[in-house]
């Protein structure tokens, strides 16, 4: 309960949401409502972190009063900063004000076109519309220009899984991995797209990269289930030759034994054994399939 | 056409999934009882089990999912007779490839199988079944069905004092629980306090 912590843990806790970069909106309106708010004279500079923090959320939650009120305190700071004239052009967005928010936004790239969160905001409000094919467009613009934005190309493969674009979805995370091959989520989620997509050759690529993500995270649970889905379709596949089918049927088993490790070391209360029972229900019943 | 009801426990799980998560896409099946007796019409929906916030048209942990819930409705008596899904954006509430995808194959399984759409813009907390769009498939097609209440009596009464102990926080997705095994996803809590 936000009203039971003190201004310290009020602010620790602020501080870790933007060091985890998580969307905790409604908490953060909470915490800033029952706690920061009376002892924000105690956070010296920390507060204009704080209060851009709190108005990104409270437009999330629809906090339109909060959020003015922040970006008051924070343009009689920064009367000419562009970061907080984004946040003027966010507020807009929260209101439905598309045509408002873009116009700032245009203006600012204007002055600025290097601006990659204006750039950005630009496709977040085509999206707000549901204009997915735009918001595509104009986030590969971007991409021509800021390759190395992470964010935007998982954002682009979301935009394309939402469309069913399985290929191009794949293309982007080719690009996360390249430039993060140590990721095992990328590996993981390439080989979900993969699994989605079907065929011989895609379920094969399936199982290398959730393999890779497993070396990379022995406890990644979606790469162990994806190993055992993609080698246990190989095994059963008529495509497939019998020295494959073999190696397929070696790395489902073993698949099938890290997941039974897993869910055994839970504790055996009812949900535990319960747990235990729905998933080697699962895994016999593959198994049965690849003996046929 | 058969009639479909919604119960307590179905209803507010599908609600607190929605709150959980307001900002993204949730999905989730529905359950009914296997076992129904001969003069019994229509599609009675027990239980909800959500599922995914993260991304819904990936195919390899819906059938992870599928298949665990499947072994528990074995062992419980029941069926997976529906799919629930919210999509991300506030306004849009028409079923997309990936709900029709998966309804139906879920009806390949269960001829009575339906799809359910939350309309996010009627998600209050006195709307009742407003927010509920139910489609059912006639010849090939998914159709929606006539605005009824299929919600069972005093299904929303919980739903006020849900919100405010704020106990979506305490639901588990199948995200959730593939994220830490040790979550669990029947949320079998949450079903004995809607169960009293």
């Amino acid at each position: 309960m936000a009203s039971s912590m003190s201004w310290e843990e009020a602010r620790e806790k602020l501080s870790e949401f933007r060091e985890d970069r998580t969307r905790n909106s409604e908490e953060v309106v909470d915490i800033w409502r029952d706690v920061l708010a009376d002892f924000r004279y105690k956070l010296g500079d920390e507060q204009w972190i704080i209060y851009e923090q709190v108005c990104i959320a409270a437009c999330d939650c629809h906090q339109h009063h909060l959020a003015g009120e922040c970006i008051d305190k924070l343009k009689t700071q920064f009367p000419s900063s562009c970061r907080v004239h984004r946040l003027e052009g966010l507020l807009l967005e929260s209101k439905d004000n598309y045509e408002g928010a873009m116009s700032i936004y245009h203006e600012m790239l204007k002055d600025d076109p290097t601006n990659s969160l204006v750039r950005k905001r630009v496709v977040s409000v085509l999206k707000e519309q549901n204009k997915i094919p735009e918001a595509i467009k104009e986030l590969n613009d971007y991409l021509k220009q800021f390759m190395s934005d992470t964010d935007s190309w998982m954002e682009l493969c979301d935009l394309y899984l939402m469309e069913q674009d399985y290929s191009k979805a794949a293309f982007c995370i080719e690009e996360l991995i390249l430039s993060n091959p140590r990721n095992h989520l990328f590996h993981q989620k390439y080989a979900e797209v993969k699994y989605t997509q079907g065929g011989q050759d895609n379920m094969e690529c399936a199982c290398k990269y959730f393999a890779q993500a497993i070396k990379l995270n022995p406890t990644n649970m979606r790469a162990l289930f994806g190993l055992f889905l993609a080698a246990s379709t190989i095994a059963s596949s008529q495509k497939t030759n019998a020295k494959s089918k073999k190696d397929a049927i070696k790395y489902a088993a073993w698949a099938a034994q890290q997941i039974s490790l897993k869910y055994k070391e839970l504790p055996m209360s009812g949900s535990g054994s319960s747990q235990i029972d729905a998933v080697s229900g699962m895994l016999d019943t593959l198994q049965i399939t690849q003996g046929t | 056409m058969a009639d479909i009801t919604l119960s307590t426990t179905a209803y507010c799980k599908l609600l607190l999934h929605a709150a959980k998560y307001p900002q993204r896409a949730i999905n989730g099946v529905l359950l009914a009882e296997k076992a129904r007796s001969k003069d019994s019409k229509g599609l009675k929906v027990v239980d909800a089990i959500p599922l995914f916030h993260l991304t819904l048209g990936l195919a390899p942990m819906m059938e992870v999912a599928l298949m665990q819930i499947d072994e528990y409705c074995k062992k419980k008596g029941l069926v997976i007779a529906g799919y629930y899904q919210a999509n991300e954006h506030f306004k849009d509430s028409t079923p997309n490839g990936i709900a029709y995808r998966i309804a139906e194959r879920i009806h390949d399984y269960y001829n009575e199988a339906c799809l359910l759409m939350i309309d996010n813009a009627k998600l209050s907390l006195d709307g009742g079944h407003e927010a509920l769009q139910v489609y059912t498939r006639h010849d090939t097609r998914w159709k929606l069905q006539e605005c009824r209440d299929p919600l069972e009596d005093g299904a929303t009464d919980h739903i006020y004092s849900l919100m405010q102990e704020k106990a979506y926080r305490k639901l588990v997705d199948f995200d959730n629980h593939l994220d830490n095994t040790s979550l669990d996803w029947k949320n079998l809590e949450i079903n004995r306090e809607l169960s009293i």
